[in-house]
C-alpha cells in the first residue's frame, strides 16, 4: 500500500459516516452549559475568597451585562433585485420556485439549523452567456439566545438573519429553471457570499461570484509549460451590475478551477482565493474529503525507491515535504489541493553528492519526474524537471543529468546494458546512471525479447 | 480576521461536523459511538473558546481533536478501547494496485498502532495536512512527524499484510 492508496482507503472507510441528526444542537446545547458551569465556578471561588477575606465592599462582584441589542438586517434579504431581468415578474417566480423545489432535496437540508423560513426573493436576475440565471436567498430559523461580538456587543441571535443562496439556471436537457448550487451563509456583511463562487454548466464552465470590493479573477487550470514549470492564467471576471461572471470557451474541470478576489491575481494566493463551488459536486453533496485526488500513471511502488548501482543516500520522502518544496520551485500550483508524490530513483553522484528522480502528480495530467539534486550533506540544492513519465515505455525514466554528469535510467524489473560505441556492458537491474557518453540502453524483462533504446 | 461568533460556530458544526467526525472516526479506530463522544466533547470546550480561536477554526478543532483522541486513549475512557491485533479483520479486497484494504480493516489497523501514530497518519493522509501543519497540530517536531511516519507505515502495511486471526 502506498500513501496515495491509504488516502483512498481512508476516504473509502468513512464516506457513510454522518453526524446523528441533533449533533449541531447538541454539541451548541452542551458548549452553552459547560460555559454556564465554568462561570459558575469561577463566581464559586470568587465567593470563597472574598468570605475568606475582609468584605471591603458591598458592591456586587459581577459586572453591569451589557445591554442587548439587534444584529443588523442582513442586506441579501431587502436589497432591490439586480440585473436586466429584475423587472420579469414571470422568471422571478419561476426562480423562486426552481429554488423552493431544489432546496427540498438540496445537500445539508435537512441539518438542524438549516430549515427555511419566509419565502424566497430574487437577489439577482440577469442574461448571461449562460442563458438566464437567477441568485435566490431565502431565511433561515434564527438560533436562540445571545452572542458577544468582537467589540464587546451583546447580540440577541433571534435578530440574526442566517440565509441560504441558491442559483437558479436554465436545465441543459428541459430549458427548466433548475436549482443547480446553493450555500449556507449568516450574513452578507463580510463574512458570506462575498466568500463564495458558483460553477455550473456543461463542465462547470460558467463562473458566477458577487462583485465588490477588489477585482475578480478566475483561472481554469494549472498549466503545465515544456520545462516542467506552471503557471495559472488569470482572467477578469465581467461584471453583470452586482455579479462577476466568466465563461470558459471550452470544458474545465470544476475541481481545478480558482477564483480570487485581487488586484494582482497571480500574487494573490490563499487569503485571496474564494471557495469554489462545481455544481458538478453538488449533488453529491461539498465536502472536504470528496477533493479529487490526482492520478499517478506509474504503478511502481512509493516505499521501494529503485536505486543505481547500489546507491547508498537516503530516499527523498524520508527527509522532505516534496509537494512544498516542489511548489516553492515552481513546479507545483500554489492554490493546489492535493498533490501525488509516488516512486523514486537515487543515484550517488561522483562529487559526494546524489539526485532523486522522484514521481510527482501535480494535476490530472498525469505523473512526471522531477530531479532533486543533492549535496554531499543531503540537502537538496536544485530541483530540475525530468518530463512526462510513460509507463508504457521500455525505459520510463531516461533522463540527461545537469553538467555532464550522465544519463539517469530505470526500467522496474528490468535488466539494464548500455554502450558508448561498441560492446555492451551490464548496467545492474531496476535502474543506472550512465557515461554521459552513452548512446543506447538494452532493456530486458523475464521472458520477453530485449528492447533498445536510443539515447 | 474576525472571532468566530456564536452564529459562526453553529454554521460551522453543522457544515464541517461530518468532515470532522469522519477523522475522528480513524482517530477512535473506527470506533463510531467513541469518535461521536470525543468530537462533541471537543467542539463544546472549542465553544466557550471560541472567542479566543482567530480565523478559521477547523485547523483548532481538528488539532485538539487528534490531541483529544490520544488522550482519550492514554486515560482509556470508557468508551474508547484499543483494537487489538486479534480484531484486525481478514486481508481486504485488493484495488487498481493491488494493494488496497478494505474500509473495516483500514480503520481496525488504524487502531491497533498507537495513538500519537495514528494522529500522525491520520492529519497526513486523511486531512491531507502536511508535515509542518502536523507538526503544529500535535504540538511536536516534524522530524518527530517524519518518523513516526515512516513508522506507522511500516506497522500499517504490516497489520493490514497478517492473515486474519479468528478466535
Amino acid at each position: 500500500m502506498n500513501t496515495d492508496d491509504l488516502t483512498r482507503a481512508l476516504r473509502d472507510a468513512t464516506d457513510d459516516i454522518e453526524p446523528r441528526r441533533s449533533f449541531t444542537t447538541d454539541v451548541v446545547r452542551g458548549g452553552r452549559r459547560r460555559q454556564f458551569r465554568r462561570r459558575m465556578a469561577v463566581t464559586g471561588t470568587l465567593a470563597v475568597v472574598m468570605a475568606a477575606g475582609v468584605v471591603v465592599s458591598v458592591a456586587p462582584w459581577a459586572p453591569t451585562p451589557p445591554a442587548i441589542t439587534a444584529a443588523a438586517p442582513n442586506p441579501m434579504l431587502t436589497a432591490a433585485t439586480r440585473g436586466d431581468l429584475a423587472g420579469d415578474a414571470d422568471l422571478l417566480s419561476d426562480a423562486k420556485a426552481a429554488f423552493t423545489k431544489g432546496m427540498a432535496a438540496a445537500p445539508g437540508a435537512d441539518q438542524p439549523g438549516n430549515a427555511l423560513i419566509g419565502e424566497p426573493r430574487v437577489y439577482w436576475a440577469g442574461t448571461t452567456p449562460a442563458g438566464k440565471v437567477a441568485i435566490v436567498v431565502q431565511q433561515r430559523e434564527s438560533e436562540k439566545g445571545n452572542m458577544t461580538d468582537v467589540d464587546g456587543t451583546v447580540v440577541d441571535l433571534s435578530t440574526v438573519q442566517r440565509i441560504v443562496i441558491g442559483l437558479v439556471a436554465g436545465d441543459q436537457a428541459t430549458d427548466r429553471a433548475t436549482l443547480v448550487n446553493s450555500a449556507w451563509s449568516s450574513n452578507l456583511g463580510g463574512s458570506g457570499a462575498e466568500r463564495l463562487a458558483f460553477l455550473f454548466g456543461p463542465s462547470d464552465r460558467y463562473s458566477i461570484a458577487f462583485s465588490g470590493g477588489p477585482p475578480l479573477h478566475v483561472s481554469p487550470e494549472w498549466k503545465i509549460g515544456d520545462d516542467g514549470r506552471g503557471i495559472r492564467e488569470w482572467m477578469a471576471m465581467k461584471d453583470l451590475d452586482g455579479i462577476s461572471f466568466h465563461e470558459f470557451p471550452r470544458s474545465v474541470r470544476g475541481a481545478d478551477v480558482r477564483v480570487v478576489r485581487a488586484k494582482d491575481p497571480a500574487t494573490a494566493g490563499y487569503p485571496g482565493a474564494l471557495i469554489t463551488l462545481p455544481a458538478s459536486l453538488y449533488a453529491e453533496g461539498f465536502d472536504r474529503q470528496s477533493k479529487p485526488i490526482p492520478v499517478r500513471t506509474m504503478d511502481w511502488p512509493q516505499d521501494q525507491p529503485l536505486r543505481a548501482g547500489g546507491a547508498k543516500a537516503a530516499a527523498l520522502t524520508d527527509a522532505l515535504d516534496v509537494g512544498s518544496e516542489l511548489q516553492a520551485a515552481g513546479y507545483g500550483d500554489p492554490l493546489a489541493r492535493v498533490g501525488v508524490t509516488g516512486f523514486e530513483v537515487i543515484a550517488d553522484l561522483p562529487d559526494g553528492g546524489s539526485v532523486v528522480g522522484i514521481e510527482y502528480v501535480p494535476n490530472d495530467t498525469g505523473s512526471r519526474l522531477y530531479l532533486g539534486y543533492r549535496d554531499a550533506a543531503g540537502k537538496v540544492t536544485k530541483w530540475a524537471y525530468g518530463g512526462p513519465l510513460n509507463a508504457a515505455e521500455p525505459l520510463p525514466v531516461n533522463v540527461r543529468l545537469e553538467n555532464g554528469q550522465g544519463t539517469l535510467v530505470a526500467a522496474r524489473g528490468a535488466v539494464l546494458r548500455y554502450r558508448v560505441d561498441g560492446d555492451w556492458i551490464d548496467a545492474g537491474k531496476d535502474a543506472a546512471l550512465l557515461p554521459a557518453n552513452a548512446t543506447q540502453v538494452e532493456v530486458t524483462r523475464d521472458g520477453t525479447p530485449p528492447l533498445f533504446v536510443t539515447l | 480576521m474576525t472571532d468566530i461568533e456564536d452564529t459562526d460556530f453553529t454554521e460551522f458544526v453543522t457544515h464541517r461536523s461530518t468532515s470532522l467526525l469522519r477523522t475522528a472516526y480513524l482517530l477512535c479506530g473506527g470506533d463510531r459511538g467513541a469518535a461521536e463522544d470525543l468530537l462533541q466533547d471537543v467542539l463544546e470546550r472549542v465553544y466557550a473558546r471560541r472567542k479566543r480561536v482567530k480565523g478559521n477554526p477547523e485547523p483548532y478543532v481538528r488539532a485538539a481533536l487528534a490531541n483529544a483522541s490520544a488522550n482519550r486513549w492514554r486515560h482509556r475512557s470508557r468508551r474508547v478501547t484499543e483494537t487489538t491485533l486479534e480484531h484486525v479483520a481478514e486481508p481486504g479486497v485488493r484495488g487498481h494496485e493491488g494493494s488496497v484494504a478494505d474500509r473495516d480493516q483500514i480503520a481496525r489497523a488504524l487502531g491497533a498502532l498507537p495513538p500519537r501514530m495514528r494522529a500522525v497518519l491520520v492529519l497526513r493522509y486523511f486531512d491531507d495536512l502536511s508535515e509542518a501543519d502536523t507538526a503544529a497540530a500535535l504540538g511536536c517536531g516534524t522530524g518527530t512527524v517524519k518518523s513516526q511516519t515512516s513508522r506507522g507505515l511500516d506497522r500499517l502495511r504490516a497489520l493490514l499484510a497478517e492473515p486474519a486471526t479468528k478466535g
